[in-house]
């Protein structure tokens, strides 16, 4: 197994609802590194959900893409019909999604599930030979082949999420996309689970792409850190970096708000202000109502992704692009 | 009267099931705790610590099935409706969830002004204004005819505060104040429970699952109560829990914190691996209803005494813990990702 | 300020409904429907007598749906009898409503003894089938005044609605912000109709309305059974004389008679059952579809 890299660019996307259109995605570009554990950090509006749905084509029926491309292995993901796109669910790019403990089958086995997913995506396979491959994977993910017997109501939260992850290696791809993997469990399982991720992808070098609210999480085990807000991928770069330094004003207030016991808690402070409505988005760059350093063109023009040097991109008018 | 309520040996058991077949969970027990005017205490603990029935029993919510609730010296199970009814206003509960603790077709200005109707209060429009900018929600014209969907988590938090607060109350029980809250908002929330202690003088208790958020909001002055299968386990003053804990699971609590190094991270995961056994994470069941150590069939140090009645004693200044096996731990020294990791004099 | 909020609350109450085009539809065939039964008596005259050299003519620019045995014109009567028989619909329903409220807001409310008591009285109600009762109990008392008709029909139509309504208002009897309502001492008045009620509402706006429908249903059913006391201006007993009294319904020519008596009901109940469908969907939207 390897890491694949994915290069999302410019996806724009929308939610079409009663009340008006959510503007879930504008124009997001980021990259996904080869073998690298990429964390997309973003609130509640932030649209981190909406560009996973883009990449494991999960978008809700009332969802449209206006554009823009997600390429995976030379191909553009978004333009594959979805027979094409099955050939790489499971076998190239897994998910875990939200809260995915409720989305065992109550009626079936965890045997029964490895069986059906790999019915799903390879046909038939010889049980005893599945047998072997399942407890292989539940044993990588610290549980005993024991459990393979096991209905998802006897297992613990904790049980059920390494399950599902075992199930996202079943065909060893080279994309794992992990959506807030630890969010429903109690603070040990956390960083349990938090270490069979990091335990994994040291020994497979798999491309994870991590998405969470959580920083300090994505600062325990993320190489990249990119930061999306009202719907914009607004700041890209390497962990340490971005903890020494956050670019883009959100991702210093972001910083600043951090409760963790490895910052200095008499600094921390909230952003002032509230998060934008998406059915109406501010003009320009969509964080300036609640920008210490707005300035004229911020409230007037989007700002475009710029280099900041080193690998690091941030979409703001502080770092230049002004024509 | 410094004290506001009063728990004496308190315990509370639900008993659930069928004809055949009676089940006793004890959500908490033998819990005793005094809370005084102006004092500022966090509360922590896990889902199933029983941290939310304790701050039912105080708020009068739930009665006690054992011990006695004391309101401004007066036994709670004895006060005669009215006065119940009275004293009850002083000792405010603020839900954990914003989006259903405020009532959706009721605007922001009705919400206080309701209230503030009902107890008389001269001008109604200026009080809410008052209040509104209390809690940071200004300006506050501009949120009067606003209904709840237009608010923000934090926002929603902040308003059912300023509810709370019409009563003119002398503690707010605050529970899971921002699980609910982006992390950007959390702080907010957090700042305007603390103004109110330190500028008005309230009494603020603050339920959380987060330790290091629980460890904000009381540090300097404040108490830190760690709570396990409906037992308090551990508590003094915020500082020296955090800094020097005694009992094993507040000290796994620490570890399991996540902080933001990526550098730290093996060496927090080993240093939480001493201290969780295989049967750790399996959520904490509340206790069986026996006076033993609820952490028993968890913890990696259990030992045949932690089957006898725990208590807790003091074993420093001011800071109590309730567990037998205090002398077998290992020594403990703050995680080297702590901020004030080099500072060993902080307690 | 009152009256602003009271017709806001209206609108809000419609607002829904406009934007699906079920609704649309079974708002504005009902608002024919009623619009016939509240003008039409002033502005279609009615002229009865016998004119046999008349008798069944078929529809034309001067009878549109032609005459009846008399020779009387079927489209006048059926306007005359519009205000009867919706008004009949409509008192029952109001009574059903009233009904269905107070017991099913009491028994959410108040829990114990009296709340075990009156669940028991709504499940009696709703398990007894309704026509039949209403069959057996109206020939049993014979002729009554409608008014009097009505109430006893609306005994057996407010059970379903004060089981849904009930539920709400258990529900809602937990609710945070109830609980934050009585810690600060708010009051029983307060906590009922200021934080329960508004979210009742729509449950009883849905109930009116499916109400309405049952209830044209029965009156017309057992009007034309005769159950109910005799008013030749009710499309149920127009119905009863076409096929009855006059056999119309045996008679090629007259098939125009009785046709268009239950072309009527059966539009009436149809434009009725969208919008029932419309006020249950805009009032609980885990009943749409994805827009």
């Amino acid at each position: 197994m390897s890491g694949a890299e994915v290069i999302v660019r410019g996806l724009n996307a929308v939610y079409l609802v009663r009340e008006g259109t959510i503007k879930a995605a504008s124009n997001v570009t980021l990259r996904v590194e080869p073998g690298s554990v990429t964390a997309l950090v973003g609130e509640s509006g932030s649209g981190k959900s909406t560009v996973v749905e883009a990449i494991t084509r999960t978008l809700p029926s009332n969802a449209k893409v206006l554009g823009g491309s997600v390429l995976f292995k030379g191909v553009d993901l978004l333009k594959l019909s979805e027979e094409e796109y099955r050939q790489f669910r499971w076998r190239e790019i897994s998910y875990v999604p939200q809260a995915a403990q409720n989305s065992l089958n109550p009626l079936q086995t965890v045997f029964e599930h490895f069986a059906d997913t790999y019915a799903d995506v390879a046909g038939s396979i010889h049980r005893s030979e599945l047998y072997e491959m399942a407890a292989k994977l539940l044993e990588s993910v610290g549980l005993d082949a024991g459990v393979l017997r096991a209905y998802p109501h006897q297992l613990s939260g904790g049980m059920k999420q390494r399950i599902l992850i075992a199930l996202s290696f079943l065909f060893k791809p080279s994309l794992v996309v992990m959506d807030e993997p630890v969010t429903a469990l109690d603070v040990v399982n956390q960083s349990l689970i938090l270490g069979l991720i990091s335990d994994l992808h040291r020994r497979y070098g798999i491309s994870i792409l991590l998405v969470t609210h959580d920083l300090p999480v994505a600062g325990e085990l993320a190489d990249r850190i990119a930061v999306m807000y009202a719907g914009h991928l607004i700041e890209m770069g390497s962990n340490e970096e971005f903890f020494e330094e956050p670019l883009h004003p959100y991702s210093k207030g972001l910083v600043r708000s951090m409760i963790a016991f490895s910052t200095e808690l008499s600094g921390v402070s909230s952003i002032p202000g509230e998060p934008p409505s998406l059915l109406n988005p501010p003009k320009g760059c969509p964080f300036h109502p609640r920008c210490p350093r707005a300035m004229d063109i911020c409230r007037e023009q989007e700002p475009p992704l710029l280099e900041a040097g080193g690998g690091r991109w941030v979409k703001c008018w502080l770092y230049g692009g002004k024509a | 009267m410094s004290e506001i309520v009063k728990l004496e040996n308190v315990s509370k058991v639900f008993r659930r099931g069928g004809i055949l077949r009676k089940e006793s969970v004890w959500a908490v027990k033998n819990a005793s705790l005094t809370i005084a005017l102006g004092s500022r205490i966090a509360v922590v603990g896990e889902s199933g610590s029983g941290k939310t029935t304790l701050a039912r029993i105080i708020t009068g919510f739930e009665k006690p099935s054992e011990g006695y609730v004391y309101w401004f010296g007066k036994r709670v199970d004895e006060l005669p409706k009215k006065d119940f009814e009275k004293l009850r206003e002083k000792i405010q509960y603020v839900h954990q969830d914003p989006y259903t603790s405020l009532n959706p077709v009721r605007t922001v200005y009705d919400t206080l002004a309701d209230p503030l109707r009902k107890h008389g209060v001269d001008n109604v429009e200026e009080k809410v204004k008052e209040l509104l900018r209390l809690v940071k929600i200004t300006p506050p014209e501009y949120f009067f005819n606003k209904f709840p969907y237009h608010l923000s988590g934090g926002m929603r938090q902040r308003l059912a505060v300023a509810r709370a607060l019409t009563a003119s109350p002398q503690l707010i029980v605050a529970d899971e104040p921002i699980s609910m809250v982006d992390m950007s908002l959390r702080v907010s929330v957090l700042d305007v429970l603390l103004g109110l202690n330190r500028e008005v003088g309230l009494a603020v208790m603050m339920i959380s699952h987060d330790i290091a958020a629980a460890y904000y909001f009381a540090r300097e002055g404040g108490l830190l109560l760690v709570m396990y299968g409906g037992r308090i386990i551990e508590c003094g003053p915020s500082e020296k829990v955090v800094s020097n804990p005694f009992h094993p699971y507040t000290r796994l609590l620490l570890l399991a914190t996540p902080q933001h190094k990526r550098s730290f991270f093996q060496e927090r995961i080993s240093m939480m691996a001493r201290y969780a056994s295989a049967k750790s994470g399996v959520a904490p069941g509340t206790g069986g209803g026996g006076d033993a150590c609820p952490y028993v069939a968890s913890c990696p140090f259990a030992a045949p005494e932690c089957e006898s009645p725990i208590e807790l004693k003091e074993i420093e200044a001011g800071h109590y813990v309730a567990c037998k096996r205090v002398d077998a731990l290992p020594e403990w020294t703050p995680p080297p990702w702590y901020w004030f990791a080099s500072k060993r004099d902080v307690a | 300020m009152r009256a602003g909020g009271a017709l806001r609350t209206v609108w809000e109450l419609i607002r829904p409904m406009l934007k699906d085009r079920k609704s649309v539809f079974g708002i504005l065939g009902v608002l024919f429907f009623v619009g016939m039964a509240t003008i039409g008596p002033l502005i279609v005259p009615l002229q009865i007598g016998m004119d046999f050299s008349r008798r069944y003519l078929p529809p034309s620019l001067e009878h549109p749906l032609g005459t009846d045995y008399f020779g009387n014109d079927i489209f006048q009567q059926l306007i005359h009898g519009a205000p009867l028989t919706l008004g009949l619909a409509v008192a029952i329903a109001l009574f059903a409503t009233l009904i269905a409220t107070v017991i099913g807001v009491a028994s959410g409310y108040v829990g114990g003894g009296v709340g075990r008591l009156l669940d028991f009285l709504t499940n009696i109600f709703l398990t007894i089938p309704s026509f039949p009762a209403m069959l057996v109990l109206f020939v049993a008392l014979g002729e009554t005044h409608w008014l009097v008709a009505a109430a006893v029909m609306a005994l057996w139509m407010w059970a379903g609605a004060a089981k849904s309504i009930k539920a709400t208002v258990y529900r809602l009897r937990f609710a945070p912000f109830v609980e934050a309502a009585e810690n600060l001492n708010l009051g029983t008045p307060h906590i009922l109709f200021k934080e329960i009620m508004p979210h009742v509402v729509p449950y009883i706006f849905i109930n009116f309305v499916s109400s309405f429908r049952a209830a044209l249903e029965a009156s017309v059913g057992l009007m034309f059974l005769g159950a109910l006391k005799y008013n030749p201006l009710h499309w149920g007993v127009m119905l009863n004389l076409a096929i009855f009294q006059t056999g119309s319904i045996y008679i090629p020519r007259a098939i125009h008679y009785p046709l268009s008596i239950i072309a009527f009901v059966a539009l009436l109940l149809f434009f009725t059952t969208l919008l029932s469908y419309g006020v249950e969907e805009a009032f609980r939207p885990e009943l749409r579809g994805y827009e």
